[in-house]
């Protein structure tokens, strides 16, 4: 499939993927899907009719009657399988609990031995406390003695940071100039539609975010002034990090960190660099 | 403020929650029995698990969430889904019909039956539960570019067996035409 094919589907699934009467288009992942039926009458007109032919299939999915007598048959199974133990539940209530449990109460019984837990586990919490302390002192003092961070971590606190970002959309990059010191990576493809945004911190510092187009889901090109160990000077062709559906690597480029994650796989990370030979 | 479980009984949630989970589990198997059988294991592992629902109020979700894994569980060796099997036709996708138009419940519940269960899944969450296409990943597990594709491909098919919109080609070109405005091709 060509390049405009592909992004033409994806555009599809989009709309596709909005909720009738939900605010799904103020999704970032759809604000190329946004640009796009703000500036094409026809595309408004299709979109439409997708929602309200939505609306009539959502309708029908709840329309299902439901069969006579299926409470009274599932409240007879329930009573069935409800555990009879009385002995046991006796002991659960306890002096305190003159009056007899229900049934279905049976098995929450666990719940009954809180407070025994409770001191148990308070008092585990203590000796590990006292165990553990001077461990964690080291480990702290350890890592206020090293600034610097790894390339693993470094990717790993971009993706969770990507996960929680939700920060407003910026404007387009062909209409508003990024900030100069933080400028695009020459190892991201020329993408329409490209946004930025200013993040307040990122790996402990100012960076600046760049919203790619999505290709089924985000991605985002983080940059800040950061200089970390052994990454390599452009963006690696394959991600080094792929966790929870999001696939993440990072380059150094000068000063500048540069951290690429995108929602998808491999092959999705892969579309977003610039494939272009060298010359 | 978030109403605590600690009045909740299992017969209270059979009471308020049966109709829903009976409508899910039936758009996902198909027939009143299988619908039947799965709701009530739904709610006999509910009340062997009771004491892990925090709060009332998310008492559906949580009961919802049994049955989906219920169901999950329950499709014996899943078979991998062809990718032409759903071949998610750009004109077909695209098209829809009239605003309007009735739906025949059958024709839907055919149609749904006809989907395979890692698409049924999807889009019974997406319509009957109404899930974005982020909370079905979440709660799936999928990536979200698997989840919209997923989606858009069910949709396309139960359009095309509701209201034959494969005779409606020129709509769905009409709108490629419209996106690759859109994408400056």
């Amino acid at each position: 499939m060509d390049y405009l094919a592909r992004r033409r589907q994806e555009m599809l699934e989009a709309m596709e993927s909005c909720r009738t009467g939900s605010d799904d288009l103020s999704d970032r992942a759809f604000a190329e899907l946004a640009d796009a039926l703000a500036d094409d009458g026809e595309l408004r007109v299709h979109f439409q009719r997708v929602q309200e032919t939505d609306a009539a299939i959502k309708a029908a999915f709840a329309d299902v009657p439901v069969p006579p007598g299926l409470a009274e048959r599932l409240s007879h199974r329930l009573a069935e399988s409800t555990p009879a133990d009385p002995i046991a539940i006796q002991v659960v209530a306890g002096p305190e609990s003159p009056t007899p449990l229900r049934p279905d109460s049976a098995v929450r019984r666990s719940k009954q031995f809180s407070g025994r837990r409770l001191a148990i586990a308070s008092a585990a919490a203590s000796l590990a406390a006292i165990v553990l302390a001077p461990i964690l002192v080291a480990v702290w003092m350890h890592a206020h003695r090293a600034p610097s961070i790894t390339a693993g971590r470094a990717i790993d606190e971009a993706v969770d940071f990507f996960n929680r970002d939700n920060g407003p959309l910026g404007p387009l990059v062909s209409q508003v100039a990024p900030p100069a010191d933080f400028p695009m990576s020459t190892g991201i493809a020329p993408l329409p539609q490209v946004r930025w945004r200013r993040v307040e911190k990122f790996l402990g510092g100012p960076a600046v975010a760049y919203d790619l187009p999505a290709m089924g889901g985000r991605a985002t090109l983080y940059v800040v002034n950061r200089t970390v160990a052994d990454l390599p000077s452009s963006p690696p062709q394959s991600p080094t990090l792929t966790t929870g559906g999001n696939s993440a690597a990072a380059w150094q480029s000068g000063n500048l960190l540069y951290v690429l994650v995108v929602q998808g796989d491999a092959r999705t990370y892969a579309d977003y660099l610039d494939q272009s030979p060298l010359t | 403020m978030a109403e605590d479980c600690d009045n909740l009984s299992i017969q209270r949630l059979v009471d308020e929650h049966l109709d829903a989970v009976y409508r899910y589990a039936y758009r996902l198997t198909g027939t009143v029995q299988d619908a039947e059988d799965l709701t009530q294991q739904v709610f006999l592992l509910a009340q062997q698990r009771l004491e892990q629902l925090r709060q009332a109020q998310r008492a559906r979700g949580w009961l919802f969430a049994i049955l989906r894994n219920l169901f999950l569980k329950s499709i014996e060796r899943p078979q991998p889904v062809a990718a032409t099997s759903l071949g998610m036709n750009l004109e077909t996708v695209a098209a829809v019909t009239e605003p309007g138009a009735a739906v025949d419940a059958a024709v839907l519940q055919a149609a749904i039956d006809e989907l395979p269960p890692e698409f049924r899944i999807v889009v019974v969450m997406f319509y009957y539960e109404d899930c974005s296409y982020r909370e079905i990943a979440e709660k799936l597990a999928l990536p979200i570019g698997t989840v919209m594709s997923r989606l858009a491909r069910a949709k396309g098919h139960l359009r095309a067996r509701l209201w034959k919109t494969d005779a409606a080609l020129g709509t769905g070109k009409a709108v490629a035409g419209a996106i690759e405005r859109a994408l400056g091709g």
